[in-house]
């Protein structure tokens, strides 16, 4: 699984920390750590707590264009 | 996200997976440990008194548990459980060793007659509770140093 820079470029524009949108989505600042670097796939009740929390869509954060799509 | 139902509310989805794996893994060592008891057993070597080699069975899978716990992250919830838990492990573990320091002093042998003998199994649980002490110790100075990196890293961004 890829990194997901779109969270964390996300997190960076709010100026929040690690810590604070753990916080915010009610995880541990871990759990958001291993998400930006890929090495867990949240489910979708902490994705839409993410989106919430930073302000953005599922779309924005969660979907990987396929670089093999048309 | 926060589980309502169980003491595992405690912890967030991923702590709860990798704990349940760390479970897991627990429960194999606990049968392959008591598997190769039995076997020794049937085949009349005992390694260690009856009642200390449950003991001590019994002290090490929950000393390997609570390792992986600690190191992967999943075991403490508010931070001072982490001096709590070393200070009592600490403090176990200094009690058993100095109500055997007279042996210790004496050179006592930890092997009598191809088994541990009661001073041996007593040091190997002092042994196995200050492992647990060094794991919580470990684990605070790892997060520490984490904690000191930037949170907010932003230059691998597009």
């Amino acid at each position: 699984m890829s990194k997901n820079l779109n969270l964390k470029a996300a997190r960076a524009a709010k100026d929040m920390t690690q810590k604070d949108l753990a916080d915010a989505a009610g995880v541990t600042r871990q759990t958001i750590n291993a998400i930006e670097l890929g090495e867990y796939n949240p489910s979708v009740k902490l994705c839409v707590a993410i989106c919430r929390a930073v302000g953005k869509t599922l779309n924005d954060l969660f979907w990987e264009e396929n670089s093999n799509e048309k | 996200m926060k589980n309502n139902n169980s003491y595992e509310q405690n912890y967030d989805e991923r702590q709860q997976q990798i704990r349940a794996k760390v479970y897991r893994h627990g429960f194999i060592a606990a049968i392959v440990i008591l598997i190769l008891d039995a076997m020794l057993a049937i085949m009349g070597v005992f390694w260690a008194p009856t009642f200390f080699r449950n003991v001590i069975i019994v002290t090490f899978i929950n000393s390997i548990v609570c390792a992986e716990f600690i190191f992967r992250g999943v075991f403490f919830v508010k931070k001072n459980e982490r001096i709590t838990y070393m200070a009592s492990f600490s403090a176990a573990s200094i009690i058993l060793l100095v109500m055997l320091r007279r042996h210790i002093i004496e050179g006592a042998n930890i092997m009598e007659n191809g088994e541990l003998s009661e001073f041996g199994c007593s040091f190997v649980i002092a042994l196995l509770f200050l492992l647990n002490a060094l794991c919580a110790l470990i684990q605070i100075f790892r997060e520490k140093r984490v904690n000191r990196e930037e949170s907010l890293d932003i230059n691998d961004l597009p």
